[in-house]
């Protein structure tokens, strides 16, 4: 595996510390991989001349100047920020759950490489972590502060909390008056109709909104055997449950679930991917660029 | 509730294992922690309700399992609910020993019924033992008396079977002098035969509580009578011998009819429906002139005994005054050794000599002398004497007068010609040979005189003209016995009659059968089947062949003895009779069963239960 490849698998890159820097090695890693610069077709401004150094295009040479000074410069742009972009974050009590990496810490890695990439993109980022409320907002830059700021927030999210997902999307919807590209990672443990409901309102405010999914394999499988008492990350109820019992109906129910939500939000013309803890990072970083594209 | 094992009653304390397990498996429970448990309550709520009850209904079952076992194991025994225990009476206890108890271990069960039910009365209680029937149990010396609790398990066990008939009526007529301490109360333990209720006490009981604890009849099946097929023919070689069995039961009754005596053996498997009789015919050598007739149900239990006896009459001398053909060789035998009747005719009454003859035929005589009125009326005042007058065309003043004691003659003879017998009163034991043909009614007359009979008219003519007056020892035929003046002579029947005619005028039996209970006085030895000598006056008490001075008599139970017709529920109310049973009312019943049946049916649920999610 190319070593800038292997921060694509979220086992690996959990063992990382700082947060920048696994950020940086999953974009980093998933660009390598990509044939096509996403640099490419950018509405650019001119910013400066640059003196042609070895291993730059000759097709960036601007031969006028050539002309004029005989020596060979580099027209240098001003990149323009044409993107904003909000990473909506649920880090609520189920986001806690799973067993090698928990989804919160999945939604990070991949928040974190979103907003990473986005910064590098020079699009204006930004962030909102909640769980029954807004627990913290910062409102989209293509600053360095920014990104400093929204990487601190990310680290800082801890699985808290009951979802109310609904009723955070409808604030939200309120509060983000420009329109943009929101990007929701949750496991959308709410009222599906609902939550259905409120992300239409993005809809209604003229965003474009990429979703997420995350979920742990555990939760679509329920590959438990034995008798247990299972306790909601959220609320803490219990109830012993044998798995083998319930493991058919509840596995039936769980792809009703996401049939659900593929169906309504296809029909909503929302993006729908579903994540789960185990899948390499460059999917759902695929799946943000092929969004992006579209946008512009 | 009372328990034969009480110690295995602490195993019961083993419940506590699978509580205990229960709760630690309970502990052992991984705790899982899990996104939300949203989804799985919403689309397994029913599901989980129903888990949860089925961990709690697997406990209980495992609970009640270990419970159950110990209790079964402890053998819980439930006491009647009929009888509160610690009950104090004056008990009066009549103890039914009839005959019919003797059927199979009928008698035992009526002794330990008797004991079960003291065991519910209270030891101050007092008590009173009664025999239904007579036995030897009280005497002048031991009236009856009440005794202690003590006391009456004694006394009950003394008590023997009797071959005697009683009724409860006769024994409560019996009681105690003594006053009574407690409340009265009256117990029958027995099978509540009917005729053990005729005349029942009522007024007595109402007083009191009568108890009636039902002993399952055993018998149901009895042999009413046995009789020989023909009674008139005179066998040479072999006989026939009717044995009529009447099943009283509801049920169909299968068994065999054995039949022995002396020398011979005979054995007939019968079949008889509920309610209905079955004649048995056994084909007797003439040598075989008694014995035993035993009918056995399918577990050879024997349900009714009979003795028979079959001797020929004491030969009677019979004299025929005036037209003797038909009459004489009708009477007489080919085998004279063995014919019933010493046969002799004369023209005139006058030639007879009276002290010889048993029975003196009148046959078509118009009219007597004077003097021969008296030597008949002597003659007819004799014991076991008999006359029999078929009329003539006229009859004298004198003839008249000697019948005028049974029936008043009308003179004069009419009508002419002839008339058919139109009623025979088939009930009357001359008849019985008849019984079920229409030979007697097809009979006609030609010459018959009116007559008003006294009593005893047991035949009569068309018109208002009776046929056959029987007045004790003497019969009227109102016509002659002769082929000119009637056709009856042409008729089988009528040979059987007259026989019957002699039979029942002279009183002479044609087999020789007592019954349980009588005594014969005209003896001078009497041997009773056990061996001892008897002394005069002394009942027959026990059945058997008994020999009387030289010739050998039948004793037989009482046919009421063998009827079986129990005492309705219905009527046992109507007569204020409190009906307890041994299974529902006074049986402890053994637990122990169906407990076992419960533990296996928790096991074959646990296991369904484990099976099904």
């Amino acid at each position: 595996m190319i070593i800038s490849k292997k921060y694509l698998n979220p086992e690996v890159l959990a063992r990382l510390s700082r947060l920048d820097l696994k950020a940086k090695l999953v974009v980093e890693g998933f660009m390598s991989g990509l044939h096509l610069s996403p640099y490419k077709g950018f509405s650019q401004e001119f910013a400066d001349y640059r003196q042609y150094m070895p291993g730059d295009e000759p097709k960036r040479i601007d031969w006028k100047a050539f002309g004029r000074s005989d020596r060979f410069y580099i027209k240098e742009y001003q990149e323009e920020t044409n993107l904003r972009a909000y990473i909506l974050l649920d880090k609520s009590g189920s986001m806690g759950y799973g067993r090698k990496i928990n989804k919160l810490e999945y939604a990070k890695y991949l928040s974190a490489s979103l907003a990473y990439m986005l910064f590098k993109q020079k699009d204006s980022v930004g962030i909102a972590t909640f769980d029954t409320e807004i627990r913290e907002i910062i409102p989209p830059s293509s600053k360095k502060s920014n990104f400093t700021q929204i990487l601190k927030t990310i680290d800082k999210a801890a699985p808290s909390g009951e979802t109310s997902l609904s009723n955070i999307l409808f604030q939200l919807a309120q509060k983000l008056k420009r329109r943009g590209l929101v990007i929701l990672i949750s496991d959308l443990f709410d009222e599906p109709e609902t939550v259905v409901k409120s992300l239409r309102s993005f809809r209604c405010r003229k965003h474009e909104i990429l979703v997420f999914h995350t979920l742990d394999v555990d939760e679509y499988k329920f590959p438990f055997n034995k008798s247990a008492i299972f306790y909601d990350l959220e609320d803490s109820s219990e109830m012993i449950i044998q798995p083998n019992i319930i493991r058919e109906s509840y596995q039936k129910k769980f792809k009703e679930l996401l049939e659900f939500y593929r169906y309504k939000l296809l029909e909503s013309h929302i993006d729908y991917e579903i994540i789960y803890t185990n899948t390499p990072y460059d999917k759902a970083l695929f799946s943000y660029l092929q969004k992006r594209g579209r946008l512009l | 509730m009372t328990f034969l094992h009480p110690l295995y009653l602490l195993g019961i304390s083993l419940i506590a294992v699978p509580i205990i397990i229960h709760l630690w498996f309970k502990k052992r429970l991984k705790k899982i922690p899990f996104s939300t448990l949203r989804f799985l309550k919403k689309s397994e709520a029913k599901k989980f309700g129903w888990l949860k009850f089925r961990e709690i209904l697997i406990l209980v079952l495992r609970c009640l399992f270990i419970t159950f076992l110990f209790l079964s194991l402890a053998k819980p025994q439930i006491k009647g609910k009929f009888f509160g225990a610690g009950r104090l009476s004056s008990v009066i206890l009549v103890i039914d020993n009839s005959y019919s108890m003797a059927y199979g271990e009928n008698f035992k069960l009526v002794k330990e019924a008797a004991n079960e039910l003291l065991s519910f009365y209270s030891p101050k209680s007092e008590f009173c033992v009664l025999p239904l029937c007579k036995t030897e149990f009280y005497n002048n010396d031991n009236e009856p008396h009440w005794v202690s609790k003590k006391s009456v398990f004694e006394l009950i066990n003394k008590l023997n079977l009797s071959y005697k008939s009683g009724s409860i009526k006769n024994v409560l007529s019996n009681l105690p002098t003594s006053t009574t301490n407690y409340r009265v109360e009256y117990v029958y333990i027995g099978d509540g035969q009917e005729f053990n209720f005729k005349d029942f006490p009522e007024e007595l009981v109402k007083q009191a509580n009568f108890y009636w604890l039902k002993i399952p009849s055993g018998g149901n099946i009895s042999i009413n009578k046995v009789t020989l097929k023909d009674p008139v023919s005179i066998p040479l070689d072999n006989y026939n011998l009717n044995v009529h069995i009447t099943n009283f039961s509801q049920n169909s009754w299968n068994g065999k009819a054995t039949l022995k005596t002396k020398d011979y053996y005979f054995e007939k498997d019968c079949e008889i429906h509920p309610e209905q009789e079955l004649n048995l015919e056994f084909l007797l050598p003439v040598s075989a002139a008694h014995g035993k007739i035993v009918l056995y149900d399918d577990s050879l239990i024997a349900d009714n005994v009979y003795y028979f006896s079959k001797s020929l009459p004491h030969r009677l001398n019979v004299i025929i005054v005036g037209n003797d053909r038909f009459l004489y060789s009708g009477l007489s035998s080919a085998d004279e050794s063995n014919s019933p009747f010493y046969v002799e005719s004369v023209e005139y009454l006058q030639k007879v000599n009276f002290p010889k003859f048993d029975v003196v035929i009148l046959n078509g005589i118009d009219e007597i002398s004077e003097s021969d009125k008296i030597k008949l009326d002597n003659f007819i005042n004799q014991n076991q004497k008999s006359v029999i007058f078929f009329m003539g065309k006229k009859v004298g003043n004198n003839l008249k007068n000697f019948i005028s004691q049974s029936c008043n003659i009308e003179n004069p003879i009419s009508p002419k010609g002839y008339a058919t017998l139109d009623w025979v009163d088939y009930a009357h034991p001359i008849f019985n040979v008849f019984v079920g043909s229409t030979v007697l009614k097809n009979i006609k007359f030609y010459h018959f005189q009116k007559i008003i009979a006294h009593k005893g008219i047991i035949a009569k003519l068309t018109g208002d003209y009776p046929f056959l007056v029987i007045d004790d020892n003497l019969a009227v035929v109102a016509t002659q016995f002769t082929p000119y003046n009637t056709d009856i002579v042409y008729k089988t029947a009528f040979i059987p009659l007259v026989f019957r005619l002699i039979i029942n005028t002279t009183y002479k039996s044609y087999n020789k059968e007592f019954y349980v209970g009588e005594n014969i006085t005209t003896y001078t030895k009497l041997k009773a089947p056990t061996g001892e000598y008897l002394t005069k006056g002394t009942e027959l008490l026990v059945p058997g062949f008994y020999t009387v001075d030289s010739e050998t008599i039948g004793v037989n139970v009482i046919p009421e003895e063998g009827n079986l017709k129990i005492l309705g529920d219905g009527a046992a109310k109507i007569l204020n009779i409190q009906t307890i049973t041994l299974d529902n009312d006074l049986a402890e019943s053994n637990l122990s069963h169906t407990l076992l049946y419960f533990v296996l049916f928790i096991i074959l649920l646990e296991l369904l239960l484990l099976l099904l999610y």
